[in-house]
């Protein structure tokens, strides 16, 4: 699915738990998800994570690029593959 | 000092939904009238400028531009996907600002802009202070998300110096394995200028407003979720009825347990002295607790409790609970009563010993204020903050 994550971002709520998750998180997202879809319908093939880690390294690169700020983007890969590998450990698809 | 300090918050308003969003913008703005170069960087809200300037604080709001990206749904997926893409953009405008700004240091809030903070200490060996408002396991009762869990912990363990709201969070964040030598209690504020009793004029608009006519109010502001213990606040209502009849009980603010609340009241058989008053706008709130005669907070859990505070700024007396870091400020029959958490029967005690003890109340309420004016201003708080700073650069030197 292609998602703007910025109108994501600017949406979500602040408070977030497991306690509150299971009540009202995903209703709220179920609402929320119409808002943020854009340009239709995209199939993942393949590894799910592996697909995220592609859009994310090429936003680092995208956002960085002409800054001269290799270490920057290495290190922001690093925390990026971690934050990816927890991705599936919580939360229900939809 | 002249510092240059880049301040990573998630909440700024209009996003404020909690102690985070409210230290942040109140501690920023203190920061920046003591001389320090405050640059704010948060996330995108809709409607807003990506860049305001607001009472010395440079803000900028991140993703500057839309961003697509493609990501099977599911809950956590996206809000973390979120989360990050806002770390990363964030990182992304450090790194274009540092080239005029230099910054001295990085201040992350919670681990909600840890990713950020993290990447800037590693990639540019900034100095790195890492206030903690909360925890996962705070809020969740012990049941918290793994992830958020380890990130609170990689973020406390590499922080030059970890910031907590209260004794109690301090405690928390050392049950992670920190030293409590590397952890310094800097407690909120509020802005006693504008928390102040209300003029008698401003009080009937209120009561007005509510159709709170010449009832008795007893007032919660806050989050409507389990933690604030509302439930308990409202099977104290029968009993207080018992003795004063006329009292309605307001209680502001919104949240998903809301429509659970109704139905509570309803199943009490006392809707019709509850008051659901809501999401009340910043400007109304110092007339709102200065019409009560009582503010209760019922928590079950409180890292700190701003809204006590407020509360106590406005004159007005307060309960609270022996629960997390309240009853470090709310001294018992000086400057307030505090009561078991989970008791319905000594929430109605207070309150109608309130009501019917126009003395004491008017005792707690003057030392209430008194507490706030002495202890709890935001500048004191940025001035402790600035001390950190300085205390980080020193050490890092």
């Amino acid at each position: 699915m292609r998602l703007d994550v910025r109108s994501l971002c600017s949406r979500l709520p602040t408070y977030f738990s497991r306690l509150y998750s299971e009540h009202v998180f995903s209703e709220e997202m179920r609402l929320l998800r119409p808002l943020l879809e854009v340009e239709g319908e995209e199939e993942v093939m393949g590894n799910v994570n592996e697909v995220i880690r592609e859009e994310f390294y090429g936003f680092i690169d995208q956002l960085l690029e002409g800054w001269n700020a290799g270490k920057v983007k290495d290190v922001l890969k690093k925390y990026a593959d971690w934050a990816i590998s927890q991705l599936d450990r919580v939360g229900v698809e939809k | 000092m002249d510092l240059n300090v880049c301040m990573l918050l998630w909440e700024w308003p209009p996003q404020l939904q909690g102690g985070l969003g409210v230290h942040g913008y109140e501690n920023s703005k203190a920061l920046a009238k003591l001389g320090c170069r405050v640059s704010v960087i948060t996330r995108f809200a809709v409607s807003n400028p990506v860049f305001q300037k607001e009472a010395g604080v440079k803000v900028y709001r991140v993703p500057e531009r839309r961003v697509v990206m493609t990501i099977p749904f599911n809950d956590f997926r996206a809000f973390l996907s979120a989360n990050l893409a806002f770390n990363i953009a964030a990182t992304a405008k450090i790194i274009e600002l540092e080239k005029e700004r230099r910054f001295d240091l990085c201040h992350v809030h919670d681990w909600l802009s840890a990713i950020s903070g993290l990447s800037v200490k590693e990639a540019l060996g900034k100095p790195m202070v890492f206030t903690v408002h909360s925890t996962e396991s705070v809020r969740s009762g012990d049941k918290g998300i793994e992830p958020i869990m380890n990130l609170e912990k990689l973020c406390a363990e590499k922080a030059d110096i970890v910031i907590t709201v209260s004794n109690y969070i301090k405690q928390e964040v050392a049950r992670m394995g920190l030293s409590e030598e590397k952890i310094r209690v800097i407690y909120n504020g509020v802005d006693s200028k504008r928390f102040k009793p209300a003029s008698e004029r401003e009080k009937r608009k209120v009561r007005s407003k509510y159709e709170l006519d010449d009832c008795r109010v007893v007032l919660f502001l806050g989050r409507l979720d389990p933690s604030k213990g509302l439930d308990y606040l409202l099977k104290a209502l029968p009993m207080v009825l018992d003795e004063e009849p006329e009292t309605k009980v307001v209680i502001a603010g919104q949240g998903w347990l809301e429509p659970m609340l109704v139905a509570l009241a309803k199943l009490l058989g006392v809707e019709d002295h509850v008051v659901f008053a809501g999401y009340v706008p910043s400007k109304e709130l110092p007339a709102l607790y200065s019409t009560a005669e009582v503010f209760v907070s019922p928590s079950l859990c409180e890292p700190f409790g701003i809204t006590l505070l407020e509360a106590m700024a406005c004159g007005t007396a307060v309960v609270s609970t022996y629960t997390g870091g309240i009853p470090e400020f709310v001294k018992p029959m000086e400057n307030g009563i505090l009561v078991d958490a989970h008791s319905p029967d000594q929430l109605a005690y207070a309150i109608t010993l309130l009501f019917q003890d126009e003395a004491l109340r008017r005792k707690l309420a003057e030392n209430g204020r008194k507490t706030v004016e002495k202890d709890f201003t935001w500048e004191k708080t940025a001035m402790e903050t600035l001390k950190v700073y300085e205390e980080v650069l020193e050490s890092s030197s």
